[in-house]
């Protein structure tokens, strides 16, 4: 029955298959980015998408890392490869340093789907490796929020009274502060970072759970199963463990799940001021900071990731809302 | 912050309405406000170029960065380079009408040395002789200055130093009218060619000519200063017509080249550049410091970053300002990089930290030096933070290695070595650079005032400090701009304060 509403719903198909994408380029960057996406092919600045170029990949040297250049011309001497740039230099590297070991093998012609970047850096294989980060930072903040919500929440519903007070009243003063202006502080105060982002996002955005969680508390205790629970004289803590917090999966799952698309709109906006991901780290919103001073030369290179963000925010909330149509028994009536 | 969509709304603004253009106000941007205008506080490049619009010097630089005559109409320096004699001309006056006098000027040395001004420019003027007495209050007056009679001022130094005539050009040297030193700040008190109209804190500025002043007055009636931050603001702005003058964006030179404006580049006499802390591991090595300069490919990102609107640094002092055209340095030269490198022991590589300034200009540009470091081996994290934080960090000595730039107080190549690499500068607010050699040589090219000699002497001086590579030099900057089809005779200058917009005009064509 449940399949059958959900393919009913236009809402969960669209969410599903958008955070599938996102989950699948997250996790399978490194195979289907097309290149490193901090590779710069500095002659390709800019290129329009389905841009095709010809580069060369090499390393200066056996154990650095490999590199690619654009060339305008390219033959061989003796063991070496002499390339000839766009300013007409000469750049001479060992056969053995192209990557394939011959000119020919090192070779190769790339197109760039959705263009280049101001460095020349493939925008695709830096959309799907910032998914990688998008990801990452939705599931850490979520899970940090979730941890502190659901630990903070459930004390205070269970115990009520003097503990109940003042968990709720240190809730209240967290969400008093603007979320966005209350992540700049805690980032600008410490050294900007991806990590911090993480940590910060978590610890900022864990209220709305504490509440959630202590109102689910305070609605079942009144239970009769939990209430001949107590009067069979299980612990406290075993009634919160095993039943309460069973019961009260379903919006904590709904509630993790919009939290996700939170934390990455935040991870998102914090990175675009420039608190967040540092440089040459592909998140989706340090590209739109690099871009946006570009938006009349190369609209591409600020439109991609803002799609990319539009997408992983709004599958995210679909998702959530369509966990709760499914799971919440009130509203199965209702349709 | 929030860039983009401020354009938008602006442009909606913008093509809603047909602006009929006011002939008479000559309308530019900042992308700040200005400090204030109070001469004695004037420490950066925009509260500079104010404060030559409405007060004046003793001398100025005109636009091919001579020394020219101002309030005094002649000079001279005695043979032993320290005692300079000065004629001021008596038709000139402030802008409340009183004559500006020998006395006025006296005074308004005076005051930038005391303690009690707490003027940040005092190492302007702490040469004159008796001024070390005078800012510890032993002594009530400066010693060194003497007025003779109406028209003539003597400036004796401790010690001949040659910049000395030039530091006389800069902002906080401005002769102000001294009865109002109390509120020069909101209220300028000078004689300058422009009079104060109107200053809205973070959003306009208003000049109006002076129609008394002693030269010819400015040609156009009003000049508007508006302040823009955003650059794509000021871009659009222009295009709108609204902006008379446009400092092209770096960001969009591609943009702008398709158009046909009236276009002028300026050389500016600059250098920017990434410091590494010179007297601690790992950059106490001068073998991992030119490693650093071979690894980066300077022409390349020059000619596509940033549209050939640099160029190349060959050591610190820009090519104006030398007779010889200086031998390239430092060629792209990632294999010697890589030698290097092995020599001076990180054949594993290296692992540091780059530090800059949050919104510093040509900051894009950082990305692609990283990558350039990386393909040697050398693997550099970027760490951003707000100006105050960074600035204090580098006179701390803790980056080892910052991003930075440094444009000219004056036209001189002393300027570009003694606040940067003299070890009492180096090793108290940089990167700690010290070399008795350079030490010795910068102290004679301050005393010297035989100009060919001195010349030969700014020339090794250059050469031996990219020898010791102190510095990552990259490039000096130029900048580009674009006036509006109806004005003429715009005149920018290499040097920030130059400029004082006396005959431009905003003409129906």
């Amino acid at each position: 029955m449940i399949i059958n509403r959900t393919l009913k719903d236009p809402g969960i198909i669209l969410g599903v298959s958008f955070v599938l994408i996102i989950a699948v380029l997250g996790i399978f960057a490194p195979w289907l980015a097309p290149s490193n996406p901090n590779d710069q092919i500095l002659e390709f600045r800019h290129k329009p998408p389905g841009f095709v170029g010809n580069i060369i990949n090499y390393r200066l040297a056996q154990d650095l890392p490999e590199t690619s250049m654009a060339f305008q011309s390219a033959f061989v001497e003796n063991n070496t490869a002499i390339i000839i740039d766009v300013l007409n230099r000469e750049h001479r590297i060992l056969l053995k340093n192209i990557s394939g070991e011959n000119l020919t093998a090192g070779k190769e012609t790339v197109t760039f789907w959705l263009g280049t970047d101001q460095f020349g850096r493939d925008i695709l294989s830096r959309i799907i490796y910032g998914a990688r980060i998008s990801l990452m930072v939705g599931f850490t903040a979520s899970l940090i929020a979730l941890s502190i919500g659901v630990l903070l929440g459930a004390l205070s519903g269970i115990n009520g009274g003097k503990i109940d007070t003042i968990i709720m009243r240190f809730t209240d003063v967290m969400f008093g502060f603007p979320t966005l202006l209350f992540l700049i502080g805690i980032t600008a105060a410490l050294e900007p970072s991806l990590n911090v982002v993480f940590l910060a996002v978590g610890l900022v955005t864990w209220p709305g759970m504490a509440r959630l969680v202590r109102g689910q508390v305070l609605q079942l205790k009144e239970q009769e199963y939990i209430q001949s629970a107590k009067a069979l004289g299980i612990s406290k803590r075993t009634i919160l463990i095993r039943h309460i917090l069973p019961n009260s999966l379903a919006p904590i799952i709904v509630t993790f799940t919009l939290g996700i698309a939170g934390a990455i709109m935040a991870e998102a906006s914090l990175s675009f001021l420039g608190l967040g991901a540092q440089p040459p780290t592909p998140s989706w919103g340090a590209m739109i900071n690099n871009s946006k001073d570009f938006l009349r030369i190369a609209p591409w290179s600020s439109l991609a990731p803002g799609m990319a963000i539009a997408i992983a925010v709004l599958g995210f909330n679909l998702l959530g809302d369509s966990i709760r149509d499914l799971l919440d028994p009130k509203m199965k009536t209702e349709r | 912050m929030f860039g983009p969509f401020r354009i938008l709304l602006l442009s909606l603004l913008l093509f809603g309405c047909v602006k009929e253009i006011d002939y008479e106000t000559l309308t530019t941007a900042y992308s700040a406000d200005i400090r204030g205008f109070d001469p004695a506080f004037a420490t950066d490049i925009r509260t500079g170029k104010i404060i030559s619009l409405v007060y004046d010097n003793l001398v100025r630089f005109d636009n091919e960065m001579n020394l020219v005559p101002a309030l005094a109409q002649q000079w001279t320096v005695d043979l032993t380079g320290r005692k300079y004699t000065f004629i001021i001309r008596n038709n000139a006056h402030f802008h409340d009408g009183s004559q500006l006098t020998v006395l006025d000027i006296a005074k308004s040395f005076q005051r930038v040395l005391d303690p009690s001004t707490a003027s940040p420019q005092t190492w302007l003027l702490d040469r004159i002789a008796g001024a070390k007495d005078f800012m510890n209050g032993k002594e009530n007056f400066l010693r060194g200055l003497k007025i003779s009679n109406d028209s003539t001022l003597v400036i004796e130094l401790d010690n001949p130093f040659a910049p000395f005539i030039q530091y006389l050009a800069m902002p906080a040297t401005a002769i102000i009218n001294i009865k109002d030193s109390k509120s020069l700040s909101q209220a300028p008190s000078g004689s300058g060619p422009w009079k104060l109209e109107k200053w809205e804190r973070d959003g306009e500025i208003i000049l109006s000519k002076n129609e008394n002043y002693w030269d010819k007055p400015p040609k156009a009636e009003r000049m508007r200063i508006r302040i823009l931050s955003e650059v794509m603001t000021q871009s659009a702005e222009f295009e709108a017509g609204s902006l008379d003058i446009l400092e092209v964006p770096q960001s969009e030179m591609d943009y702008w080249n398709k158009y046909k404006y009236n276009k002028l580049d300026v050389d500016e006499l600059n250098i920017w550049y990434v410091g590494m802390n010179c007297s601690r591991p790992p950059f106490n090595d001068v073998r991992l410091r030119r490693a650093m300069n071979y690894a980066i490919d300077r022409e390349k990102i020059i000619y596509i970053l940033l549209n050939n609107a640099a160029t190349l640094a060959n050591g610190p002092i820009p090519p104006q300002l030398l007779n010889e055209i200086s031998e390239p340095r430092y060629e792209y030269n990632p294999n010697r990089a890589i030698r290097l490198l092995q020599e001076a022991g990180f054949d594993k590589g290296l692992h540091s930290e780059l530090f800059v300034a949050g919104g510093s200009g040509m900051f894009h540009v950082l990305e692609a030096l990283q990558s350039d470091w990386e393909k040697v081996g050398i693997i550099i994290d970027i760490k951003r933070s707000d100006w105050n934080v960074f600035k204090t960090s580098v006179r701390e000595g803790k980056p080892d290695l910052y991003y930075l730039d440094w444009f000219a107080d004056y036209p001189d190549g002393e300027n570009f070595l003694y606040p940067l690499f003299h070890s009492k500068e180096s090793m108290t607010k940089r990167n700690r650079f010290y070399d008795p050699e350079i030490d010795a040589i910068i102290e004679k090219i301050q005393q010297l005032t035989n100009q060919s000699e001195r010349q030969q002497l700014l020339e090794t001086a250059n050469k031996m400090v990219a020898d010791a590579a102190p510095w990552v030099f990259l490039w000096h900057s130029k900048t580009t701009y674009l006036t509006q089809k109806w004005i003429s005779e715009f005149q920018p200058s290499s040097i920030f304060n130059a400029n004082r917009y006396m005959k431009i005009t905003k003409h129906p064509r």
